[in-house]
């Protein structure tokens, strides 16, 4: 059984409890005592009352004997037999009575005695009587008789006394016990009756809480309750044969049926268009016994016919046996989401057609005015002079440097719109790789390009590669005007981020612009300086932030510059 | 454009000027002595399905966006012709777009080009294609 009591409740109620039992026991006990007094004390005073009596047939026997001798009255000898016998009668009682009590047995003792004396004084007397009045007169009074009474009297008042002084004791003692009970008695009860107001409170303060304990559970369940119906997202449970045992408001609200309607009364699968209920059929058998589903696409039909898209994940409850309850399912609206969806399909399918214009259209015109301009001068050109070729190797140069610039534009556009593939990539071999076919171009230079071990990485193998690209033909051009090129690419790992660098010993830049460094047409260096179109950190910017890293730069003028990167372990 | 000898390149180009600036190359290089230029992908597949005159050039430079027919279709048409899915085809755009391209290879494309926007490289891929189909590769007979 359990208990549910609190501690000191239930010890209280013990020791209560124990009190209530210890005075029963010591009031049993007092009764049985006190009983005892009483009896002794009515033994006292029938051992009086007997010794009374006998010291009142002694009176008697020594006045009817004074009485005879002057009578000579016969009837004096059945007196004297009457009296023998009571007198014997009552000191049999008492010696009964007495037994237990050596003093008084001893002075009994002696009674008897005396008694004897005296009877036999007695019949010396009525001997005499028989034969004369004066034999007897001159036996009585005599010194001997006086003697006898004397004797008998004090053994009785002895005993008289003793007994007195016994019942005195034991009055004394009767009333002593008595207080004394009397004082115990009212202490426990007294001591008791606090206890059980105190336990009273106890059990009263527990009562409270509990009660307010209950009154704030309710509280929290109807918020949970509250949260549960008008979360922004659809909960239900599905019992064993597929019928939605429960189901929340906002999930009511968006099907258009009422709770009614629902709970108890349909299954999931009748409110699922045809392909979705095969993908149910698949998926519900397997998850009561795998226990979860996750992200599973539903279409369903509202009551007015029209179409809800939803994302469900669910877990089964299971009892301790093992076997399936229900399900736990949470349910989101994608409506919202499906038509963002086509309309970034939209814009998607409108920006590539964009992109594929002016990659086609854009181009075109560019190479006919490069090829004619190219025309003009091998036929043309020995004819015209020096300032008409020079305007033309303007136009040529400009139409180029747009070419360019249409290129790497697209390149840009492609990289954000491209969907990331995934693999591990080897930076060592891609990166030797590229520094090998780089440094095929700077035949002429002077070079010390280091690459350390680099770290393996997951991502897009052509975009990394892109990267390398970009970052390692800038530093061999930003670093071309040294007459030694230093290039260093290391491998660090800091706080479990394993981060690439590539550094080296060119131009560099004023960091007070380092803002605008990975900015699509951003440069900060002059085209006369360096040529380029300022896509190339751009794009390495946006290929890094598309694997969910990131990229920085550290560098001085005519210092050099560092470019570092980090790539997350799992990118998405 | 009569065509007295076989047809050795068919140019099919919707652009005048990248179409001149094609034909010039290739006779720097004496190769346009046989050529026939197209404007669109219509012309292109009359030409090509005439029920009188077997038309099969040694190579055809292929442009994709061309008005009425485009140059995918085109491509689909003569790949998917028992007869004529022999003949070399060569795509020359200016769309670097990857659908594109994989579009064309998986149509059958012999080869897929994209102009470059500077003339000196336009000009060397263009001979270069022009060399390697009508003097180095050997078609089916």
């Amino acid at each position: 059984m359990k208990v549910y009591f609190e501690r000191r409740i239930l010890l209280g109620c013990i020791v209560a409890f124990a009190i209530l039992a210890s005075l029963g026991i010591y009031t049993y006990r007092y009764f049985k005592e006190s009983t005892v007094t009483t009896r002794q004390v009515t033994h006292t005073n029938e051992v009086l009352y007997h010794v009374e009596q006998l010291y009142s047939a002694a009176l008697r026997l020594e006045v009817g004997l004074y009485q005879f001798i002057e009578t000579g009255d016969t009837s004096f000898a059945s007196f004297y037999r009457g009296e023998l016998r009571m007198a014997a009668e009552h000191t049999r009682i008492l010696g009964a009575l007495v037994h237990d009590n050596p003093a008084q047995l001893r002075t009994l003792d002696s009674m008897r005695m005396t008694g004897r004396k005296k009877v036999k004084f007695i019949q010396e007397v009525m001997l005499a009587r028989s034969q004369s009045v004066l034999a007897a007169r001159r036996l009585v009074p005599s010194a001997a008789n006086d003697a006898i009474t004397k004797e008998l009297t004090a053994a009785i008042m002895q005993m008289q006394q003793r007994e007195k002084v016994l019942l005195q004791h034991r009055t004394e003692a009767s009333v002593l016990g008595e207080s004394k009970f009397m004082r115990t008695f009212l202490l426990m009860q007294f001591s008791g009756a606090v206890i059980l107001v105190l336990v009273f409170y106890a059990i009263h303060a527990s009562f409270r809480r509990r009660v307010l304990a209950e009154q704030s559970l309710r509280e929290v369940s109807e918020e949970i309750r509250d949260l549960y119906n008008n979360a922004p997202c659809g909960y239900h449970s599905l019992n064993a044969e597929g019928y939605i045992s429960e189901m929340n408001n906002m999930w009511l609200q968006w099907l258009g049926y009422t709770r009614d309607e629902i709970v108890g009364k349909k299954r999931f699968i009748d409110l699922l268009t045809a392909e979705s209920k095969s993908l149910f059929e698949n998926n519900f058998e397997k998850f009561k016994t795998t226990g979860s589903v996750s992200n599973l696409e539903f279409n369903l039909v509202r009551k007015n016919g029209e179409g809800l898209p939803v994302i469900l994940n669910s877990t089964a409850v299971k009892n301790e046996q093992g076997d399936f309850v229900r399900s736990r399912s949470t349910v989101f609206n994608l409506t919202e989401r499906k038509k963002s969806e086509a309309k970034i399909m939209q814009l998607n399918n409108e920006l590539e057609a964009f992109t594929y214009s002016v990659s086609h259209d854009l181009r075109a015109p560019l190479r006919s005015i490069d090829g004619y301009a190219r025309i003009l001068k091998e036929d043309y050109g020995p004819k015209l002079d020096p300032e008409a070729n020079r305007v033309i190797d303007i136009v040529v140069r400009n139409a180029r440097r747009m070419g360019k610039l249409i290129d790497d534009l697209l390149d840009f556009s492609r990289v954000g719109r491209k969907e990331l593939s995934h693999s591990r990539v080897d930076f060592n071999t891609m990166v030797n790789n590229l520094r090998r076919e780089l440094m095929e171009q700077e035949k002429e230079r002077v070079i010390n390009f280091v690459v350390h071990p680099l770290a393996l990485v997951e991502g897009d193998n052509n975009m990394l590669r892109q990267v390398w690209e970009n970052l390692i033909s800038n530093a061999l051009k930003y670093s071309s005007k040294k007459p030694l090129t230093e290039i260093e690419i290391t491998c660090t790992t800091e706080e479990d981020k394993t981060i690439y660098s590539i550094r080296d010993n060119g131009v560099g830049f004023d960091m007070k612009y380092a803002n605008k460094l990975f900015g699509v047409f951003q440069r900060l260096h002059k085209v006369q300086d360096f040529e380029g179109t300022g896509v190339g950190l751009a794009l390495v910017h946006r290929i890094i932030s598309r694997h969910g890293g990131k990229i920085w730069a550290e560098a001085a003028v005519d210092a050099g510059a560092t470019f570092s990167f980090y790539i997350p372990s799992e990118t998405r | 454009m009569t065509t007295s000898a076989a047809v050795e390149i068919l140019l099919i180009e919707d652009n005048p000027d990248d179409a001149e600036l094609t034909i010039r190359v290739l006779k720097k290089h004496n190769l346009a002595n046989n050529l026939v230029h197209l404007q669109d992908g219509e012309e292109a597949l009359r030409f090509l399905f005439n029920e009188e005159a077997s038309n099969i050039p040694k190579i055809i430079l292929l442009d994709l966006k061309m008005p009425k027919v485009d140059g995918i279709e085109v491509l689909r048409k003569i790949k998917s012709d028992p007869v004529r899915k022999v003949i070399p085809v060569v795509v020359l755009t200016s769309s670097k777009e990857e659908r594109d391209i994989v579009e064309s290879y998986k149509l059958g494309v012999n080869a897929y080009v994209v102009k470059p926007v500077e003339f000196d490289k336009f000009m060397e891929a263009v001979a270069q294609l022009g060399l390697f189909w009508l003097l180095l590769n050997e078609p089916p007979r």
